[in-house]
């Protein structure tokens, strides 16, 4: 058995063993055996040297499809499995534990995707199907007669959780942290909590006043002695890893944290001036709008400014939804592409409001796709249109412009719904429905380089499987850092964050994948090569002086990428678990096929 | 130049009728199944959506409204129970009182009030003329006791002129919308001829009612309805002008004929109302689920004209006089008249419409949307 940071020993070259492989071919239910002759490919396998016993089976993930190998662990002594069937994310770990309950380390195993590398993409080929499907199995048993047994790394974990940002989002996941039995250290860098909440007006679809929401919610951090609040508390820099980060922020002393919670927030889309009359005394962005309106007399007409507001007309998507080539570049060059989501159910809500409060004005919808998606969402937009909002619907490449006619402002729209005529709307005020954009978050991200999309809003590793984490270890998202979102979006992101931190925390240990770098210290000669090449600041580091300079490895931040395998002139430094040894035996396989 | 919305005029649409079409979202559902969709014409989708914006240039000079007959498959599909069918109806109530220079027809759209206010009004001036206008001896007949028989025609003929100075005013405005330039008149006889012909063929068949079935008319369907009432109508019209020319022009003692033809005609008219009136008391479909105030004025009026025109028939023949039938024959009078006046201001204002617009329709080839809204709003987009 190796541990983290030594280098594994071949198995194939010491003999120690017998090496028994056991292969099992899945039909996937026809997926796989309606192209691949899962007969043959597995008598062929059965034909290749270790291998013990090849089975075909229906539906290997099965209960009884995983008892097979079980019974064979047992009955024949199998002590490598090769399972050909689906992509490893689907079922790798199903096998894995598997073998555990066989009684065998669960990384001697080898998980061949036949179903989408093989009978997907080559229906047409059956024969050529199968014989691909033997060049993957083949190299797969190459792999694991060469594998060794395994052990998940283990890194002892601070059972603290840091949340940046004290918004919604960030109030939101330090009480459901807290809750599960956390503590909790709240940074935010302004001097109160709150966020952009308390500036949103009456939130959808509840119409609870933001304001009072916030203070509620912040009563309860208040209130609950697991949670420390630092105001006044920009991140500057984060250190550490999963399990043991340093956060320094504000003047306070560095606080260590086993997870991180990015609440960060959004800002709202500044439209540059002139862009649908922007800047000028006709327009206001719907946040501004949002924030003034609860606080205006109530009467048959809107009065904005100390002018009666007779014509009111609102302008969806500004700033959301910009397509290359029709709107100008942000600053680093590319277009808002993404919608913001909010902004649709919120005009309407505001529409609704106006109409509620001031019946003697007259609203009017710009709008290119009407988008009140949640729930409750599509209610505010009957209401809105019942009341007497009027809409017109505007292509991206001909919006609504401002121009000056008798005297009065009127807003021109090429109207989709009246067979893109151009009509023009008396209007007295326009409102700009700006969306989100992603913030600067310099420090926090550029410390941990933490990955952003296309639309450089902040990343998760996968949307479904793991919708609230970065790909950063330890690291999880809450609320409009990762994308533009509602209220109650970013407080469920927030439940769903805190709850992965405590999940991550709770044991006070970490488990880690142990694919990671292994050295030969015989081998290394300290070039420090693979320094330049790591991309995870940390994870490798020089040690001692002159020719006993020697690279050590950090298993916590190290990600098993390889990149300073590749370099290492000397062949020091190999991935467990997946050596150069079996990538060269794999390559051999196939290609005697 | 562009269009300059005017959300004012949706509100006073929803006052001649409309009442539900704040709720539409221009999905076009309406044109989808609408009979008289040709697929390019957007009808009417096109008309709401004119309405919605205000454009009331472009809404009175196109003939759309006139040429949809409320069959109210539309209110019946709308996913958003805007009633488009309403709208429709409320479309020709308000046109009509556009053209027309009394002013009548828009205070009778302002719901019951209205209504009563006109009928009221009117009736008490019209029973005073009656009463009070200098007539030349009536023969000498137990029924015109009270009602001299040549104050009727007097009254009548008085009457009769204002509404044709009336009409021709209105149909005039309308022309100049609809028809811009009388651009129709340059158009060879041949077009004329072949336009009038299907008109007329319509008018007596109402065939594009119902397109999918041109067979024979369920007598229950308020297409039979109306046929029966226009039908009634038209024997009533000839009947009065057969009795004026051989009663009072030419002297005759009585005219047999012209009594015939108006005692089927009020038979017609009289099952046709009354089917009409059933249909609307048990708002029987989407056409007729809401009904304007004006539209059971106009049924309650003809209604009584035919039960009060029978009742006066058999007066006649029973030799029955008094007060009691004095006042009946005052109110039918009444009641006539008002019809004739108010002819070009409300709904009844579609039988001079329907034609003419059904005229220039066909004249035009017959597409639902041809013509009258004028420029890239009579297109659908490409």
């Amino acid at each position: 058995m190796n541990g983290p940071g030594t280098a594994p020993d071949s198995g194939l070259g010491e003999e120690t063993e017998d090496v028994r492989v056991g292969v099992y071919v899945c039909h996937c239910g026809g997926n796989i055996s309606d192209v691949v002759d899962v007969k043959e490919l597995a008598a062929l396998s059965a034909e290749y040297p270790h291998v013990v016993v090849a089975k075909d089976y229906p539906f290997m993930c099965s209960d009884p499809g995983q008892a097979l190998i079980v019974e064979d662990i047992k009955a024949h002594g199998v002590n490598r499995v090769v399972v050909a069937s689906c992509a490893p994310a689907l079922h790798e770990q199903t096998f894995r534990r598997a073998l555990q309950r066989g009684g065998l380390n669960p990384y001697l195993y080898e998980h061949v995707n036949i179903r989408e590398q093989v009978s997907w993409v080559h229906k047409a080929d059956h024969a050529a199907a199968t014989r691909k499907s033997l060049a993957l199995v083949r190299a797969g048993i190459e792999k694991v007669v060469r594998q060794d047994p395994l052990e998940a790394l283990r890194v002892s974990a601070e059972r603290r959780v840091a949340v940046i940002g004290g918004g919604v989002a960030g109030m939101k996941a330090a009480l459901a942290a807290a809750g599960a039995g956390l503590a909790v250290t709240l940074f935010e860098k302004g001097p109160a909590l709150g966020g952009r909440l308390p500036e949103l007006g009456r939130v959808f679809p509840t119409e609870d006043e933001g304001a009072a929401l916030s203070r509620r919610m912040e009563e309860e951090v208040r209130s609950q002695p697991a949670i420390e609040v630092r105001l006044g508390a920009e991140v500057r820099r984060v250190d550490g890893f999963v399990g043991r980060f340093s956060v320094e922020a504000g003047d306070g002393p560095p606080v260590k944290a086993g997870a991180l919670i990015v609440a960060t927030g959004y800002d709202p889309y500044a439209p540059a001036p002139g862009e649908f009359g922007a800047g000028g005394p006709l327009t206001v962005t719907l946040p501004e709008f949002r924030a003034a309106l609860e606080g205006l007399t109530e009467g048959p007409l809107l009065t904005w400014k100390g002018r009666p507001i007779r014509d009111l007309a609102f302008i969806h998507c500004v700033g959301s939804r910009q397509v290359e080539g029709i709107h100008a570049p942000q600053a680093d060059g590319k277009v808002n592409d993404y919608c913001s989501r909010v902004c649709c159910t919120a005009t309407l809500q505001t529409a609704e409001r106006v109409l509620d409060r001031h019946p003697g004005t007259r609203v009017y919808d710009c709008y290119r796709d009407i988008r009140t998606y949640g729930r409750g969402h599509e209610a505010i937009y009957e209401r809105a249109a019942r009341k007497g909002t009027l809409f017109f619907r505007y292509r991206e490449d001909a919006p609504p412009t401002l121009v000056e006619e008798g005297g009065r402002a009127r807003l021109r729209v090429k109207d989709v719904l009246t067979w893109d005529t151009e009509v023009d709307l008396p209007v007295d005020l326009v409102v700009l429905a700006t969306g989100m954009v992603p913030r600067d978050i310099g420090a926090l991200a550029d410390s941990q380089k933490l990955p952003r999309g296309a639309d450089r809003f902040l990343q998760e590793a996968h949307p479904k499987l793991r919708p609230v984490e970065l790909a950063n270890n330890g690291i999880f998202l809450a609320g409009t850092a990762q994308a533009p979102m509602t209220v109650d979006e970013a407080c469920a992101a927030a439940g769903a964050a805190a709850s992965k931190a405590a999940q991550l925390l709770l044991p006070g240990e970490i488990q880690l994948d142990p694919f990671i770098v292994a050295l030969k210290p015989e081998r290394c000669d300290g070039c420090g090569a693979c320094l330049d090449a790591c991309s995870y600041t940390g994870s490798l580091t020089l040690s001692g002086e002159g020719p006993g300079r020697r690279v050590e490895v950090n298993p916590a931040l190290c990600k098993g990428c390889g990149a300073c395998v590749a370099v290492c002139p000397t062949r020091a430094l190999d991935i467990a678990g997946w050596g150069l040894d079996q990538f060269e035996a794999m390559a051999d396989a196939i290609a005697a096929v | 130049m562009s269009d300059v919305v005017d959300a004012g005029l949706l509100p006073e649409l929803r006052s001649y009728g409309a009442f539900d079409i704040s709720a539409c979202f221009n999905c076009g559902n309406c044109s989808a199944v609408c009979p008289l969709s040709d697929g390019e014409g957007s009808f009417p989708r096109r008309m709401i959506r004119l309405g919605q914006l205000g454009l009331r240039d472009r809404l009175l000079a196109g003939r759309e409204a006139w040429l949809c007959y409320a069959c109210g498959e539309c209110t019946a599909t709308c996913p958003r129970q805007a009633g488009p069918s309403d709208y429709m109806a409320a479309l020709r109530r308000w046109s009509a009182a556009r053209h027309e220079p009394t002013g009548l027809g828009r205070l009778m759209h302002r719901g019951a009030w209205g209504v009563s206010a006109v009928t009221l009004g009117l009736g008490a001036a019209l029973a005073a003329a009656l009463l009070t206008v200098p007539a030349p001896p009536s023969p000498p007949q137990w029924i015109f006791r009270a009602v001299p028989y040549g104050a009727i025609h007097e009254v009548g003929l008085a009457v009769s002129a204002l509404l044709a100075v009336s009409l021709a005013w209105s149909l005039g405005r309308f022309l100049r919308r609809a028809d811009p330039g009388f651009r129709s008149l340059s158009r060879p006889l041949a077009d004329h001829r072949a336009a009038a012909k299907a008109t007329l063929r319509e008018l007596v068949q109402l065939r594009r009612w119902a397109p999918a079935a041109p067979g024979r008319a369920d007598p229950g369907s308020p297409r039979a309805a109306h046929m029966l009432i226009a039908g009634g109508f038209m024997a009533l019209l000839a009947a009065t002008s057969l009795d004026f020319v051989f009663i009072y022009l030419l002297k005759f003692a009585s005219f047999p004929p012209a009594r015939v033809l108006g005692t089927l005609g009020g038979a017609a008219l009289l099952l046709g109302v009354s089917a009409a009136l059933l249909r609307r008391a048990r708002a029987a479909d989407p056409a007729v689920r809401r009904s304007h105030a004006a539209d059971w004025w106009l049924l309650g009026a003809l209604w009584f004209l035919a039960v009060s025109g029978f009742w006066l028939e058999a007066d006649v023949g029973l030799r029955v006089a008094g007060a009691f039938q004095d006042g009946v024959l005052l109110l039918h009078v009444v009641a006539a008249l008002e019809l004739i006046l108010l002819l070009g201001s409300g709904k009844l204002a579609h039988v001079v419409y329907r034609p003419l617009s059904l005229y220039l329709h066909y004249l035009d080839g017959g597409s639902a949307s041809a013509g009258g809204c004028g420029g890239a709003v009579s297109r659908s987009a490409p």
